[in-house]
């Protein structure tokens, strides 16, 4: 096959001195369709009210941009002499947004409210992680960010990044190559921080190289294809940040680097830790969400001050965004996030208007049951509610009930691994009256489904065996010879009375217990007794999943979005919960657990397989296959997707689109653009 | 007497090793550690996590040696005055626990303030008008105090504060303070936002301190001495306080000792509720996620104070009863 050449990013090349690569081979430009693909162009890139470079901008639309705005607390440190002048600042190829209402005014101050026993950082909870490309919310197009461009080679093996030239981290050193570099040499493959690599950057076996090009050019170097790489680079769970690479301020955590600074072990010592890559990973924030003091970034906040009840981030002075009017971005100079012990504390703070905006699932302060309290309080403290939700959110099932496949019971796992017992189980659940009384009415009852689904051509699947048909769910039992006893409780064909146990995490999502209280209703009325157990603490479900000790577990589906770019989802590739065995089988290359029968087999390795498949039609294929696998083997029952959540944003904030606000994931994506009337 | 100090001092350092392991065990008794904790938050929240990163975290936070050595670690870092430091948050423990000290100890101690201002009075006039109107007032106080939860009581009072007088819900500070350096107007701000945990924290304490108050002087008020002294024509104040009162007090100052670790924790359930920036909260949480140095260390500590602090007890006790120091000094 020819060399594909994917391509991100409206590089026009005489001003980028790059070369322009869109479609000149008639692939590439904006033929590719499927999600894991690349894309580019100018179009989409001004649709969305971006141009890459400052460049791109006055060629697209015959604008100059001939001098630079800046904020006010800025401008004084400019005239002081601390700071070199805006111009120096924002680096030579800005990136040129055009404000959603119009330019903002600068200064101000953001207030929010988290949970502090979420583990969310503020930085990770508004998604202020400045990602090298920046995937869109509905997960298809990837649009240039941090890096102007990306192009790949060699069948997706080969891809090269090309950064910004003149940009700089937020305490003004330089940004680039050495800073991918350092991530690369002596983070990745220091084995003290890095013990083992992640799969995501071993597809196909064999850790990535990267190298060097230039100062602002490194190139990723893959074993295997993987076409998803641009998704990788705009990933939430920080694979495109400097969270967890491929990038970290060189300059800075050099000090705390034992191979730069033979005193990094003192160093550690002196600030309480046991060894140096202590200090480092507090200093870095490596894998972890909260954000370190003082830390250089590249987003439009640094950390100024974090304390155990709030944090506050502070512009960065080097950001290099700026709007059509030429002003250097972001318009608000600090963040506060507050942080409240309790989900109801969350909320009060946001009727009582000491928060500027709010949009969550998680913390389950703002679920659609408060949207009442919310509309009540909105005169008084002036903000607006919305509960629209135009934009795909990450919850493709809000509850799922996954049977392990792998049970220790030799009767309940061969009924478990029983279609018939299973499509039973499903058309048992009457998903409409969970609805109505667990979700006022504006779930949505489906199947297991995934966000990416139509990529793959595969609508319908999650449509099997939803429909409430108590009367064929019991001639499925009666087929099996699950006979009911006297009172109208089914028999295990052992003879022993048929009993499951359902184990959740009642105190983290909220809506899990009350709707499989209803379940075990359902089930009874088929005659399945079933009992509810609630593990308690978080990590009560997860211990009891591996120790292979649970029947049946709760959760939902919300890592739609990896289906696109993990080499390996837990969910679906690891048998995260619903079998503990052949996860385990998978996880230590067939050396424990035990082998999936051939029909989950296939299910699993179709997620392992399309990760690094180059060919969009193959991955289609593997992708619709596995789908339908999944509505015929029901390998996680599915029950339903959540309404809208409550969003809500004081009316005196501006350039924030209420309505069409993405997921938590990237509701705060924007921020940078907000400004307080 | 001093024979008597060493001895209970060579105790207290026994009773502080037993609780080291206690608590050592007792944190890791729930299956799993801090990264068990960790990943299931990972996992809930839907971030998709590796095996090599489990294990390159399980390495930063030394959790791959085994318990024994694990406890050793702590132990060696406890005999030195090192608290150890919080994997969640990634800093030093003293460092947490000073960050949250001043404003724990301030409402304990207003709290505590309030308890023995509202109910010595209270208890007092109880006694001396048993029976009367405001006796069956203070009566119906004391019990409603007594059997009202606390966070209910806190999450009531809020609202009621918001509506009111516009204070804002939860915390100490209204939100352009949160994160401003002192000033006179912050301290006001502070003073504003005080009464309502102060309130809260301080009622079951006063309606309990109330009925032991006024059982006790009454039981003094009937004694003889009392009557005599009455007889003799003491003037009535006079006769109050020079000695039933004094007698009656009593049980409060026994009890000094053990406030000690109350006063640096502080109350936890109403902390949350409120939002207070307490130690009470803190340890809760690194309890539940088996934060090991955290919740071990402040353990440590307040098992330290409690000890500490029964000695006091136990030598003021030596100090004002003849018959115990008696006995000490025999024995």
């Amino acid at each position: 096959m020819m060399s594909r050449r994917l391509l991100i990013a409206a590089l026009i090349g005489a001003l980028a001195g790059l070369p322009v690569f869109a479609g000149a081979d008639g692939e590439g430009a904006g033929t590719s369709t499927t999600a894991g693909t690349a894309m580019m162009g100018g179009g989409p890139l001004s649709a969305e009210g971006r141009w890459t470079t400052l460049g791109d901008y006055e060629t697209a639309t015959g604008n100059r941009i001939a001098s630079f705005g800046e904020a006010p607390m800025l401008a004084a440190l400019v005239s002081a002499g601390e700071l070199p002048p805006v111009e120096e600042r924002v680096s030579d190829e800005p990136l040129v947004v055009q404000p959603l209402e119009r330019a903002g005014t600068f200064g101000g101050q953001l207030n929010v409210t988290m949970r502090s026993d979420d583990f969310w950082g503020p930085q990770s909870y508004m998604h202020l992680e400045e990602l090298m490309v920046k995937g869109r919310p509905d997960l298809v197009p990837v649009l240039p960010n941090a890096a102007k461009g990306l192009e790949a080679a060699g069948d997706a093996r080969s891809f090269t990044l090309y950064l910004r030239s003149g940009m700089k981290w937020s305490d003004g050193a330089p940004f680039g190559a050495d800073d991918f570099m350092f991530w690369y040499e002596d983070v990745l493959q220091n084995k003290d921080l890095t013990p083992r690599v992640r799969s995501v950057w071993r597809p196909g076996g064999e850790v990535v190289r990267l190298r060097k090009i230039d100062d602002t050019t490194v190139q990723f170097e893959f074993s295997a294809p993987v076409p998803g790489f641009a998704h990788l680079l705009s990933d939430r769970a920080g694979t495109g940040t400097q969270k967890s690479g491929p990038f970290q301020p060189r300059h800075y955590l050099e000090q705390y680097h034992v191979d730069y600074n033979d005193a990094a072990g003192d160093l550690a010592t002196e600030e309480g830790f046991e060894e140096w890559y202590q200090l480092y990973g507090a200093k870095s924030r490596y894998s972890d969400d909260n954000y370190a003091e003082g830390l250089p970034v590249i987003d439009p906040w640094y950390a100024e001050t974090v304390a155990l009840d709030h944090v506050v981030i502070t512009r960065n002075p080097y950001y290099w965004k700026i709007d059509t009017a030429g002003n250097q971005l972001p318009y608000l100079d600090h963040v506060l996030g507050q942080l409240a012990g309790s989900s109801e504390l969350v909320a009060a703070k946001a009727i009582s208007g000491e928060q500027d905006v709010g949009a969550g699932i998680y913390g389950g302060s703002m679920t659609i049951a408060k949207f009442p309290v919310f509309m009540q309080n909105a005169g008084r403290n002036d903000y607006r509610v919305s509960l629209e939700r135009t934009v795909t959110d990450p919850f493709a099932t809000e509850v799922t009930i996954l049977l392990n496949h792998t049970v220790v019971d030799p009767v309940l796992r061969e009924l478990f691994n029983t279609p018939k017992f299973k499509h039973a189980l499903s058309l048992g659940i009457n998903r409409d009256e969970i609805n109505d009384l667990v979700f006022q009415g504006v779930g949505t009852p489906r199947g297991a489904a995934i966000q990416a689904q139509a990529a793959y051509g595969a609508l319908d699947y999650q449509e099997n065996y939803v429909e409430h048909d108590p009367e064929r769910a019991r001639s499925l039992l009666d087929e099996l010879g699950i006979a009911a006893d006297a009172d109208g409780m089914r028999l295990r064909p052992d003879g022993t009375p048929l009993e499951l146990i359902i184990t959740i995490a009642g105190n983290r999502r909220a809506s899990i217990p009350p709707t499989m209280e209803l379940v075990v209703d359902h089930w009874a009325d088929i005659g399945i007794k079933a009992s509810i157990n609630d593990a308690g603490p978080r990590s009560g479900l997860w211990d009891q999943f591996r120790a292979n000790e649970s029947q049946i577990s709760v959760w939902g589906i919300d890592e739609s979005e990896y289906f696109l770019t993990e080499v390996a989802p837990q969910w679906w590739s690891g048998g995260w919960f619903w079998a503990r065995l052949w996860h385990q089988w998978y996880a230590t290359g067939g050396e424990e657990g035990e082998e999936p029968p051939p029909e989950a087999k296939a299910f699993i390795e179709a997620w392992r397989t399309i990760p690094v498949t180059a060919d969009d039609a193959e991955r289609q294929r593997l992708g619709h296959d596995a789908l339908a696998n999944l509505g015929e083997n029901l390998w996680f029952i599915g029950v339903i997707a959540p309404g809208p959540d409550v969003r809500f944003a004081r009316n005196n904030l501006k350039n924030i689109d209420l309505d069409r606000l993405p997921h938590l994931y990237y509701a705060f994506s924007g921020a940078f653009q907000w400004y307080l009337e | 007497m001093l024979e008597y100090v060493l001895r209970r001092l060579a105790v207290m350092v026994l009773v502080l090793i037993a609780v080291s392991v206690c608590g050592f065990a007792i944190i890791q008794l729930p299956p799993g550690d801090f990264l068990t904790d960790y990943l299931a938050a990972l996992q809930m929240r839907g971030t998709s996590v590796d095996q090599a990163e489990i294990e390159a975290l399980r390495h930063q936070y030394g959790l791959d040696r085994p318990l024994y050595a694990q406890y050793l670690r702590w132990m060696g870092k406890i005999v030195r005055g090192d608290m150890g430091w919080s994997f969640s948050y990634r800093r030093p423990v003293s460092d947490l626990l000073r960050e949250r000290l001043p404003m724990t100890v301030l409402i304990s101690v207003l709290s505590l303030l309030f308890v023995y201002v509202v109910a010595v009075p209270i208890g007092i006039y109880s006694a001396t008008h048993q029976y009367s109107a405001a006796d069956y007032g203070f009566t119906v106080f004391g019990f409603i105090g007594l059997a009202t939860p606390n966070f209910l009581l806190a999450l009531v009072l809020m609202l009621g504060f918001f509506y009111l007088f516009d204070l804002n819900i939860g915390g100490l500070f209204s939100i352009q303070y949160v994160n401003a350096p002192w000033s006179f107007a912050k301290f006001l701000d502070l003073l504003a936002h005080l009464p309502v945990p102060i309130i809260v924290l301080g009622t079951a304490g006063t309606a309990g301190l109330i009925r032991v108050l006024r059982g006790s002087l009454l039981d003094e008020l009937s004694k003889q001495y009392v009557i005599t002294a009455r007889a003799k024509g003491v003037a009535e104040p006079r006769l109050l306080f020079k000695y039933p009162v004094r007698v009656a007090v009593n049980p409060i100052i026994s009890t000094v000792g053990w406030l000690l670790p109350e006063i640096v924790s502080g109350e936890t359930i109403v902390a949350i509720v409120l939002g207070l920036p307490t130690i009470g909260p803190l340890v809760f949480t690194s309890l539940l996620s088996q934060d090991m140095f955290l919740a071990g260390s402040t353990i440590m500590l307040l098992s330290f104070l409690t000890v500490v602090g029964t000695l006091i007890s136990d030598l003021l006790l030596v100090w004002v009863d003849p018959r115990i120091r008696f006995e000490a000094v025999q024995g």
